[in-house]
């Protein structure tokens, strides 16, 4: 039992991915082509997980609407949305599109989702300034750092050539000291990346059993 | 460009073993102070006390794609929350944006409440799929914070702009955040809104400090010998592009 609950998804797991990361290392046919095998494997599961998803979002909000919880009328109009995307979608139709190309559901991603989706982008600006705002009171060294940084930052954009050093200042500050901390951030990320990628092929962090 | 990834790879296989050996032996040495981890289990015992639910988020990213790493790291942060929660019978509510990510989150807290014998106190519905696009994701973890009581929101994995939609909705409400991201342009909007924030790479760091096993100290050590090696060459090339 112990086998089949920890060994053998574990063995499976590990050979798996070994296979894949030999594969994009060696160039060999048999190897490529079982490498393209795995993943495509992986991709057609990952698939059967959106009807995992889908049963999950159906279960939530119909406890929503069961239970009568706060904002359940939202999720009454999410299933009910739901339930009208897949009734259009759905059936094949002969010689007409179908699915995400079906004229209808063409029109629900035109008009409905994509302008309700660039409303919601656009709140981000809203939320930008209320965040810089809190960012702005001193709490501490570093923010009074980010504070005096930002204001010349924003003194060098809006100078109208009134002040010539500022530009630069600002331009110094973007060239040098912030791109040094981004790329700095980028290659600890890198690293970080690749040691958990690492952990995982050998498999000694695993989901999948106890 | 593969050669060289291989070569690295091959170079740091070792010294992860060998770190990881001293970790195991007890000599790897103090961590360094990472705020954010250290006042995770804080989190869980305020959750206990006030019977509000805590939330953990896992980001936009998926399995199997480029933010499989970042998705892994929430779901380390996850399996310790899970377990805390499950032993102190504290809700805890999980949102993920990627469908992958559901089966894997789900089982993660109900073998958690499993290990602390409490089949029952595991429900399907407290991970939830919210949406596959970032920003609908980030308007239905809104839409939570506001409608439901929360001690503490823990968001841990990718993030893009939309973060800033849950940051600033938990900031507002007075829920206690300890938020990390990888993307340099998503960061100030974290530091601007979250309590706690882990910074790049730190995020990864989750299982070394909260699981301690040593294959995770060591990866973590294996992470900052290598760190210096690249500051070290950045330096050497820096001198000799002055000198020559």
């Amino acid at each position: 039992m112990t086998v089949l609950r920890r060994t053998l998804p574990a063995a499976l797991a590990i050979a798996t991915s070994l296979f894949v990361l030999a594969a994009l290392f060696i160039t060999n046919p048999l190897l490529d082509a079982i490498g393209t095998y795995f993943i495509d494997t992986a991709v057609i599961i990952a698939a059967f997980a959106l009807f995992l998803g889908l049963f999950n979002v159906l279960r939530v909000h119909a406890r929503k609407i069961r239970e009568r919880q706060p904002g359940s009328l939202y999720s009454f109009v999410l299933i009910g949305a739901m339930l009208v995307v897949l009734v259009i979608g759905l059936p094949p139709i002969a010689g007409k599109p179908s699915g995400p190309s079906h004229p209808l559901i063409q029109w629900i991603f035109h008009n409905i989702q994509a302008p309700i989706q660039a409303a919601l982008s656009a709140l981000i600006v809203f939320f930008v300034i209320t965040a810089a705002c809190r960012l702005l009171r001193v709490r501490n060294a570093e923010s009074a750092l980010m504070l005096i940084v930002a204001l010349l930052v924003l003194a060098g954009q809006v100078t109208i050539g009134l002040v010539p050093v500022l530009p630069a200042i600002r331009e110094w500050i973007l060239d040098v000291p912030a791109m040094a901390g981004v790329r700095g951030i980028l290659l600890g990320v890198a690293l970080g990346i690749l040691l958990t990628s690492i952990r995982l092929v050998l498999g000694t962090e695993r989901p999948y059993s106890d | 460009m593969k050669e060289i990834g291989l070569v690295v790879l091959l170079l740091l296989l070792p010294i992860l073993f060998f770190l990881s050996s001293r970790a195991r032996a007890g000599k790897a040495g103090r961590l360094r102070s990472l705020p954010a981890l250290e006042k995770l289990p804080g989190l869980v015992g305020r959750s206990a006390e006030t019977g509000q639910p805590l939330h953990l988020s896992v980001g936009v990213g998926g399995l199997g794609g480029a933010t499989t790493a970042e998705t892994w790291a929430g779901l380390t942060l996850l399996g310790q929350l899970a377990d805390e929660a499950a032993a102190c019978d504290t809700p805890l509510i999980v949102t993920v944006a990627d469908a992958t990510v559901l089966p894997v989150a789900q089982d993660i807290v109900r073998r958690a409440y499993l290990r602390h014998g409490n089949p029952d106190g595991y429900e399907s519905t407290q991970v939830r799929l919210i949406a596959p696009d970032p920003v609908a994701y980030a308007a239905g973890v809104m839409g939570l914070l506001e409608r439901q009581p929360f001690t503490a929101s823990v968001m841990v994995g990718s993030f893009g702009d939309e973060y800033l939609l849950m940051g600033e909705t938990g900031a507002r409400r007075g829920v206690r955040q300890v938020v990390g991201a990888t993307d340099p342009r998503t960061l100030p909007l974290v530091y601007a809104s979250a309590d706690e924030t882990l910074i790049g790479e730190e995020i990864f760091a989750g299982g070394a400090y909260t699981r301690k096993l040593p294959i995770q100290i060591g990866s973590l050590l294996t992470e900052d010998w290598a760190r210096w090696v690249v500051i070290a060459a950045i330096l050497v090339v820096a001198v000799f592009k002055i000198l020559l």
